[in-house]
């Protein structure tokens, strides 16, 4: 299993890494939301909890969750292609097990968004941004992102499984990053968004996993088990065997 | 060849696509191990449709099919493992290398590493792949891709080949090749399911035939049985200038009475009957006194697309 596991990982980072255009793409994307935004509102005063910070500081941790975002929300578009080729109907007749290949999948996507992630907050300090994580909190801050991460690229590649054409899959990133991102505490804190999308951000997994990262750069806090990790797990878990039941389906329905 | 014990048995077995099309229609096929069967039919027949059924590629609508002693509704991993499928279309992806495309599937079917250097090693060489393996599949030719098909089939030694026309566009040589390492395989014990439209390679290479029109089977049995059954001479001749609408063809065959079955294509007519050999002369001479003037003219003993011509009794079969 865990040959096939490294397999299909393999086989995911090398066609990512043939596409330097979508993957540098998906690179500067965040990146400029992280310059744009935050020199725009370098001056933008942020709540008394978060005094001596600036917006930059508060943003980087948003851009980071972003990146994941938007990269795990396509994840699904090598499967149609994978779809359209036949190549997914042969990798579904061999007897490997459907968990092990997803897992081969979902977990190159997410290791290549936590190197992007990791590289962006690299920059944003360059640019200025504070940060100050110990260990600890850091590597909760990197698990959070890997559940965000492996719930939506599971989330997406159920999709792709579903719809099997690009266009329902652009449909589906714009109808999913968009709403959460901007119901999310990624650009602004809770106490100052308006109150209806202030309560949306408490159910948003996005809030979870941004939360959970700001608290580990800005405050050295650990995420919280109960509050942030489990949840985000519990949504990573059902997303996962979601995302595997679907592939289950699409190899009956792969003649 | 009588079947020993049945690699495949199905009963009953129909398959209705969504858009109405009635693929197979009640398939009864019981085929034995150990050897290498073809499926002949026109187009629509359902040769695909029942490889990808066996597969388990496909649902069927009605029906029930045993592999290999297994029912592929209830175990369909344990036969994933003993059955090896080439589907008709590539179903490669055109950014890998051929080496790569074969150590992945190698990886995913459970091969070990030796296993997979060795067999990689003597496929490529047995179809003329070595050169190409550090290409990608995007470069390949048509026959180069099927090539390469073949190979990811024979690496994975199944119990049972289900190969959909795999030597298609692949050259004489080639195909002389895979249909050699197919027979090796089938005397080795395995079974070779292929579906093929290559009349003289599954009369010359296959043990069984079964040939199948609008979901049914019409016969089945060795390809000499079937010869000997239901073959009959040809005439194979080219008009030289009138075409095969021209209405005086038909006319000057007419009193011909042993005509069996007639192929007209363009300027190519195919005359199928009994005692043909006799009436050679006889069909000249009819032909030219009714001023068709005939550029090629070619008898044939009775072969295995005579059986398809005269059964199936639709264009095509000539041709293959």
């Amino acid at each position: 299993m865990t040959r096939i596991v490294a397999e299909v990982a393999r086989r995911t980072w090398q066609k990512t890494f043939r596409r330097p255009v979508a993957l540098t793409f998906s690179f500067l994307q965040p990146l400029l939301w992280l310059l744009l935004f935050g020199f725009l509102f370098r001056r933008y005063p942020l709540e008394a909890s978060l005094a001596g910070y600036s917006y930059l500081d508060f943003l980087l941790p948003g851009v980071c969750g972003m990146t994941v975002l938007f990269g795990a929300s396509q994840s699904g578009i090598e499967l149609i292609r994978d779809s359209q080729t036949g190549f997914l109907g042969r990798m579904l007749g061999t007897p490997a097990r459907r968990g092990a290949l997803f897992l081969g999948k979902v977990l190159a996507d997410v290791a290549r968004l936590l190197l992007q992630a990791a590289l962006l907050f690299l920059l944003g300090v360059a640019l200025g941004a504070r940060a100050a994580p110990s260990p600890g909190s850091l590597a909760g801050a990197l698990l959070a992102l890997a559940l965000l991460g492996i719930s939506l690229s599971s989330l997406s590649c159920t999709i792709a499984l579903k719809a099997k054409a690009p266009e329902t899959m652009a449909a589906f990133v714009h109808l999913v990053n968009w709403p959460l991102l901007f119901t999310s505490t990624a650009l602004l804190p809770e106490r100052q968004m308006p109150p209806l999308l202030a309560e949306a951000s408490r159910f948003n997994p996005l809030t979870l996993d941004v939360d959970a990262v700001r608290g580990a750069v800005l405050f050295s806090r650990p995420a919280s088990f109960a509050t942030q990790l489990l949840p985000l797990f519990l949504l990573a878990a059902a997303l996962f065997g979601i995302g595997v039941a679907a592939l289950s389906r699409a190899a009956r329905e792969s003649g | 060849m009588t079947p020993i014990s049945p690699v495949a048995a199905v009963r009953g077995l129909s398959k209705s696509y969504r858009n109405g099309v009635r693929a197979l229609d009640g398939l009864n096929l019981e085929l034995g191990a150990g050897q290498v069967t073809a499926i002949l039919g026109p187009n629509g027949s359902g040769k695909s449709t029942l490889l990808r059924i066996l597969a388990g590629r496909l649902s069927p609508t009605a029906g029930e099919v045993l592999l290999l002693g297994l029912d592929t509704a209830r175990a369909p991993r344990a036969l994933r493992s003993r059955v090896g499928y080439s589907p008709q279309e590539g179903a490669l992806d055109p950014e890998m290398t051929g080496l790569g495309t074969l150590r992945y599937f190698a990886a995913l079917h459970g091969l070990s590493r030796s296993a997979e250097k060795a067999g990689i090693g003597r496929l490529a060489e047995d179809l003329g792949l070595s050169p190409h393996l550090w290409r990608r599949v995007s470069s390949y030719s048509g026959g180069e891709r099927k090539r390469l098909q073949a190979s990811l089939a024979l690496l994975l030694e199944p119990d049972l080949f289900l190969l959909d026309e795999p030597t298609g566009g692949i050259d004489p040589e080639g195909r002389q090749i895979l249909w050699r390492l197919l027979q090796k395989r089938s005397s080795e014990g395995r079974s070779v399911l292929i579906v093929t439209q290559d009349m003289e390679e599954a009369e010359a290479s296959a043990d069984h035939v079964v040939l199948l029109d609008r979901g049914r089977l019409l016969v089945e049995g060795s390809p000499r049985d079937l010869i000997v059954k239901h073959g009959r001479e040809r005439i194979e001749l080219t008009l030289a200038g009138a075409s095969t609408d021209d209405p005086r063809l038909r006319e000057s065959l007419k009193p011909l009475g042993t005509i069996e079955a007639l192929e007209l294509r363009g300027r190519d007519v195919t005359i199928q009957g009994r005692g043909l050999a006799r009436l050679s002369d006889h069909v000249f001479s009819h032909l030219e006194a009714a001023g068709l003037g005939v550029m090629g003219f070619r008898f044939r003993e009775p072969d295995l697309a005579s059986v398809y011509l005269r059964l199936v009794g639709r264009a095509g079969a000539s041709a293959q």
